[in-house]
């Protein structure tokens, strides 16, 4: 007999899954990698080559994971074993949301004290130091173990108390709030860019297209970006698509949610590299930027306590709405089968993520030269096995999944009308081009 | 179509020279990057000079009659105004002067009773335009005082 799972509620309207699955989709990557990569790959040519990527990668696999995830309305473990009973298939495709989930968790726990670092910058930011620069600043934060500890328990918590508060009360609320705060935000540093930085030299870095310098490590950075940046293969879409209303259209959904990915990430560039060049500072990517060249430049321009104290808060708001999205499919998993209740699932995996990100606070100090994997420390190890393997092969997993071993009566149910040759478009596109293409970023980061 | 699609096409298909005149600039630059600013200017006045004046034509059954026609008369003469500043070269005050007058204008038209027996595309049409229009302005007020894209520079 089967089981009697728990429910968990739905999101309340449709506005409300497109703006949890922004939040998920808009992290740390968007803000600090996404500029980055399209400026020194070709500019717009890289921005056309990402947007084809999103269209025939990107899009098709959240389609897939929504999918699944509203079709069992249940997690994403769950929710991969009816689906794939329901297929006629092997309930081995659990493992699939096994995968996700696992990803998730890892993910969390060195986010979390990434994430803990901008919520210690907000105030960095608002107080600056007249004696330290930007970078001595930097080694003195990422030096001392107990502030990464203390930053990141204050970040955990958080994300603990928004999932552990339930899907309508908890996530559904926060992303209402958090989410037009961040593009308040976002628009505000634009705006101030825009009438203050070097706007012009940023519009041709990240926009000017420069053919000569696609190569095929650009179309492999573009699809590395596409499917990691939408938060594919972690179950985390698959988790909010179980509590999307049944009348929302999926397709439609997912351009929308991928639409503002890429928007967000535009935006962001627009917002920092117009400083980052007034101050003719190294438009690198990630932690350097933002925490070295960003708050350098914030504490030579002026009003910079001000946009800076802003800037830090947009980044850890980016950070809480990805957190949540990452925990919420191991919560969902715990407490629908019954083990505990949903504060305390939340409690359980957010104090197991907790302990795992002790390990990558210290990787920046006391354990730095620690390597738990053959020539990677904490840190760079749970990167390593949750992103570069995990991730890619959830998302080929679920490609391949739905492309040839889901009954495509289920698929049409869920689906609904579209246009049949955007259907067709579809399918060809998560049957043949995302599982090679995924197939490709995986390998080409395991070598 | 009916009348609210017809309007909204030809409502976007006005804005397009916003958008062309505010964008270019950034692409360009240089000293045609005035001109075009100049040329959004004077397109935004003849628009908000229009827009009065249908304002006045379009409100016989309403109340507050003497006050509504002056209200339309006044945004005839913002618009007017809008083109004297541009010719005295005082570009800024133009373009924020635009961005107030349009954002009035559809607070105005908003308080009609016509406005509130429309439909909700026509109403959200209406807010969507002015929202573009105003950014545009905005967008060329950044462009304008940018030190790093200053057309005086």
């Amino acid at each position: 007999m089967e089981k009697k799972l728990k429910s968990h509620g739905a999101w309340i309207g449709k506005w409300t899954f497109i703006l949890a699955a922004t939040g998920s989709a808009v992290g740390l990557g968007n803000i600090w990698g996404f500029p980055y990569k399209a400026g020194t790959n070709g500019g717009g040519a890289f921005v056309l080559i990402y947007l084809l990527c999103i269209v025939m990668i990107g899009v098709p696999i959240m389609i897939s994971e929504i999918i699944i995830g509203r079709r069992a309305g249940n997690s994403p473990i769950n929710a991969m074993k009816r689906t794939a009973l329901d297929s006629n298939s092997s309930s081995l495709w659990r493992l699939v949301g096994w995968s996700g989930i696992t990803a998730g968790v890892l993910i969390l726990s060195f986010y979390s004290v990434i994430a803990g670092i901008c919520l210690n910058y907000i105030f960095i930011a608002a107080f600056p130091s007249e004696v330290l620069t930007s970078s001595d600043q930097f080694g003195a934060v990422i030096a001392s173990p107990l502030n990464l500890l203390f930053w990141h328990t204050v970040f955990m918590l958080l994300t603990f108390l928004i999932v552990s508060a339930g899907v309508k009360n908890g996530i559904g609320r926060m992303v209402k709030i958090l989410m037009p705060m961040l593009g308040f935000l976002l628009i505000f540093m634009v705006i101030y860019a825009m009438f203050n930085g070097a706007f012009v030299r940023t519009l041709e870095f990240l926009f000017a297209p420069d053919f000569s310098s696609v190569t095929a490590e650009t179309f492999l950075s573009a699809m590395g970006q596409a499917f990691f940046s939408l938060s594919l293969g972690m179950g985390s879409i698959m988790a909010y698509g179980a509590y999307m209303p049944k009348d929302q259209k999926v397709v439609p959904t997912s351009f929308t949610v991928a639409s503002l990915d890429t928007l967000v990430a535009m935006l962001a560039g627009l917002a920092i590299f117009p400083i980052i060049f007034v101050f003719n500072l190294e438009p690198n990517s990630g932690p350097g930027l933002v925490f070295v060249s960003m708050l350098s430049a914030f504490n030579q321009m002026q009003f910079g306590q001000i946009i800076g104290t802003f800037f830090f808060i947009l980044l850890s708001i980016a950070a809480l709405s990805s957190s949540i999205s990452l925990l919420e499919p191991g919560v969902a998993y715990l407490s629908e089968e019954g083990f505990l209740s949903r504060k305390y699932s939340a409690l359980a995996i957010s104090f197991f993520a907790w302990s795992l990100g002790i390990g990558t606070a210290l990787s920046f100090n006391l354990l730095s030269e620690f390597n738990l994997t053959p020539g990677r420390n904490f840190l760079d190890s749970m990167d390593f096995i949750a992103n570069q393997i995990l991730l890619p092969l959830g998302g080929m997993m679920i490609a391949i999944f739905v492309g040839w071993f889901m009954n495509k009566e289920l698929i049409t149910n869920e689906v609904g009308y579209i246009n049949p040759i955007i259907y067709k478009l579809w399918r060809f596109f998560i049957k043949y081009i995302a599982p090679i293409s995924v197939a490709s970023i995986f390998i080409s980061q395991i070598l | 179509m009916n009348i609210t699609n017809i309007k909204s096409t030809y409502g976007y298909v006005g804005f397009l020279p916003f958008a062309a005149f505010s964008l270019i600039p950034w692409i360009i630059g240089g000293d045609i990057s005035k001109t075009l600013i100049y040329f959004q200017l004077g397109y935004g006045a003849i628009i908000l000079t229009f827009l009065g004046g249908f304002a006045w034509g379009w409100r016989d059954d309403q109340k507050d009659q003497k006050f509504n026609l002056s209200i339309g008369i006044g945004f005839s003469l913002l618009g007017c105004l809008i083109l004297l500043l541009t010719y005295l070269k005082l570009i800024l005050t133009s373009l924020l002067l635009s961005i107030i007058s349009f954002y009035l204008f559809y607070i105005f038209e908003k308080s009609t009773e016509d406005f509130k027996k429309k439909d909700i595309d026509y109403r959200k049409f209406r807010k969507i335009l002015t929202l573009l229009v105003c950014i545009s302005f905005l967008i060329s007020s950044g462009y304008w005082i940018n030190p790093y894209s200053n057309p005086y520079l």
